[in-house]
């Protein structure tokens, strides 16, 4: 790339390389590579420190038998681990958070993608109504869930009365009991998070090129062909960004499960993994069973992200 | 379930620390629940403690099983004024089971603690001094609903505490909660006997753990026999202890 240099300046730049006096030798620099280490290095550190060290330091703690507070602790190698294969509580709550899991980012994925479809159309008010639906992603955890117990409250809830009003029912039903309180956490958690696959997939839905649906229709496509051959593979690139992300939010999920299950003695039925790690560490005092319970929930994740991966990125040529 | 199995006679922990959730006064605890619930409102499982007040002070439940002074001040807080009062809301004596002599109660605790390593701990012990003087504390006991009984018995006897309004309204509850301390029958959770403060240090972790609230939803939700509850409950108690090393072998 040339530049254009006045005389004047030409030939200030010669009289100050000639000022130069030889000195033999040039004068230290470093090379370019340790320039750029040294520039990342603190970004490295605070990486190092905040992110790499508790980790390891929570893998290095998961091989100890360790009071969450005090701090003897004494070295047990796997124990932990034998005991968690061992323990039916700790499979219960895998069962339990994998279907919380699955249905909520099942139920969050066909109702985002249906959202953002109807929001991407145009109709008066559309933009207002596009604000109304990130809302309950906006909204605290902890309101969300007061608001939403009220609501599914068996004797006083808004929702039973209005059931029963309508004669759907004649008995108000139990939202927090043994039998729906499960139903009850996933209906709350896709209303709390669809808002996120929402906002991606009405991202992309607008940068779709308007050419390929006039082309589909000239080839005589519906409505719905136009969906499953034209939207749909656009959205492939974003739909798997989401369900990757979500998947991992909603296995390691706790403010909610948490918030839900605050008394009653229901507590037991949507004790998902993350809230028995919880418990193990903070009402057991057993930081290196909890410990060893995040390392299996970290490798399960990282299992299942590399298979999501493998799987998709060859399949789809991602 | 400290105060129940108190209440059949039985403990939770002998000497060793081992649990005696086997026991047959145990399993008469776990029948007992097994009968109550028959009597319990369908999806009572959903509810927590401020919920089962709640359904007893907006008049959809007529008793509820467990309550403490401190409902006082939810009921005085929620429900019409005419109705807070102990003539609306009265208290029953505690069950006593078939292998019991007599009711074991759980008290709501006031701990203060001074930590050994802590700066300044003469003028903590001098502020709680000052604290617990009648007419500061009366302060306290008057502001404070959930508080209801002082645990200073110059200020449960002074004629000041006695005339505050809320204790006239709540007279019923005072007497019956003095009547089981006079009798040495209120012991914190999970304690059975006073010894139990000192010797079994891991109560708390017993009670954080949800073991025993797991034994008895699973003979109250999943239909279970109490044995077989009682058994689970006895294993993963023995492992904590274990692992913690309050019991041995």
């Amino acid at each position: 790339m040339s530049r254009c240099v006045s005389p004047a300046h030409r030939e200030r730049r010669a009289r100050s390389e000639r000022a130069v006096p030889s000195m033999g030798s040039e004068p230290f620099r470093l090379p370019e590579a340790a320039v750029g280490f040294l520039l990342i290095l603190p970004a490295i550190l605070l990486l190092l420190s905040l992110t790499l060290y508790p980790v390891l330091y929570g893998v290095w703690i998961s091989f100890f038998n360790k009071h969450s507070f005090f701090p003897q602790q004494t070295f047990i190698w796997l124990d932990n681990y034998i005991f968690l294969l061992r323990d039916p509580e700790f499979w219960a709550s895998v069962w339990r958070g994998t279907v919380y899991a699955l249905s909520t980012i099942m139920l969050q994925i066909v109702l985002g993608v249906g959202a953002a479809l109807l929001l991407n159309e145009l109709f008066p008010g559309r933009n207002i109504l596009r604000g109304i639906v990130i809302f309950p992603y906006v909204v605290p955890t902890v309101v969300a869930v007061i608001v939403w117990k009220w609501l599914l409250n068996s004797r006083f809830g808004l929702i039973n009365y209005l059931i029963e009003k309508a004669g759907l029912v004649d008995q108000p039903i139990s939202f927090m009991g043994k039998d729906w309180i499960m139903v009850s956490l996933i209906i709350v958690s896709v209303w709390q998070f669809f808002p996120f696959v929402v906002i991606g997939v009405l991202a992309r839905l607008q940068t779709i090129p308007e050419e390929l649906y006039d082309a589909a229709k000239v080839d005589g496509g519906n409505a719905w062909q136009r969906f499953v051959y034209v939207t749909l593979p656009q959205l492939k690139s974003v739909l798997f960004v989401i369900v990757l992300l979500r998947s991992i939010w909603m296995f390691t999920k706790f403010d909610t499960p948490w918030l839900m299950i605050q008394g009653g003695g229901a507590e037991t039925y949507i004790r998902t993994l993350p809230i028995y790690t919880y418990m193990r560490t903070f009402a057991y005092y057993e930081a290196g069973l909890g410990s060893a319970m995040a390392v299996v929930m970290f490798l399960a994740l990282a299992g299942a992200a590399v298979l999501y991966f493998r799987i998709w990125r060859r399949e789809e040529n991602l | 379930m400290g105060e129940l199995i108190k209440s059949n006679g039985g403990a939770l922990f002998d000497k060793s620390n081992k649990p005696l959730f086997t026991d047959q006064k145990m399993i008469e605890v776990l029948e007992f629940w097994r009968e109550l619930v028959k009597y319990a409102p369908p999806g009572w499982e959903g509810d927590g403690y401020l919920q089962t007040f709640q359904n007893l002070y907006g008049q959809k439940a007529a008793m509820m099983f467990q309550g403490y002074g401190r409902g006082a001040g939810l009921i005085e807080k929620f429900a019409p004024k005419e109705m807070a009062n102990d003539k609306t809301f009265d208290v029953w004596s505690k069950p006593v089971g078939p292998s019991g002599k007599e009711p074991g109660v759980q008290v709501d605790e006031e701990p203060w603690m001074l930590f050994k390593d802590a700066k300044h701990q003469k003028e903590a012990i001098e502020f709680l001094k000052f604290f617990y003087q009648d007419d500061n504390y009366l302060e306290y006991v008057s502001t404070v609903p959930i508080h209801l009984f002082p645990i200073t018995k110059s200020l449960r006897a002074s004629p000041k505490y006695q005339n505050l309004e809320m204790i006239q309204r709540w007279k019923g509850w005072i007497e019956v909660q003095q009547g089981y301390l006079d009798k040495d029958q209120g012991k914190p959770t999970l304690v059975v006997d006073w010894s139990d403060m000192t010797e079994k240090p891991y109560l708390l972790e017993v009670l954080g753990s949800g073991i025993v609230r797991d034994m008895v939803m699973d003979v109250v939700l999943e239909k279970w026999e109490p044995k077989r509850a009682a058994e689970k409950a006895q294993r993963r108690l023995e492992d904590l202890l274990r692992s913690k090393g309050y019991l041995k072998g």
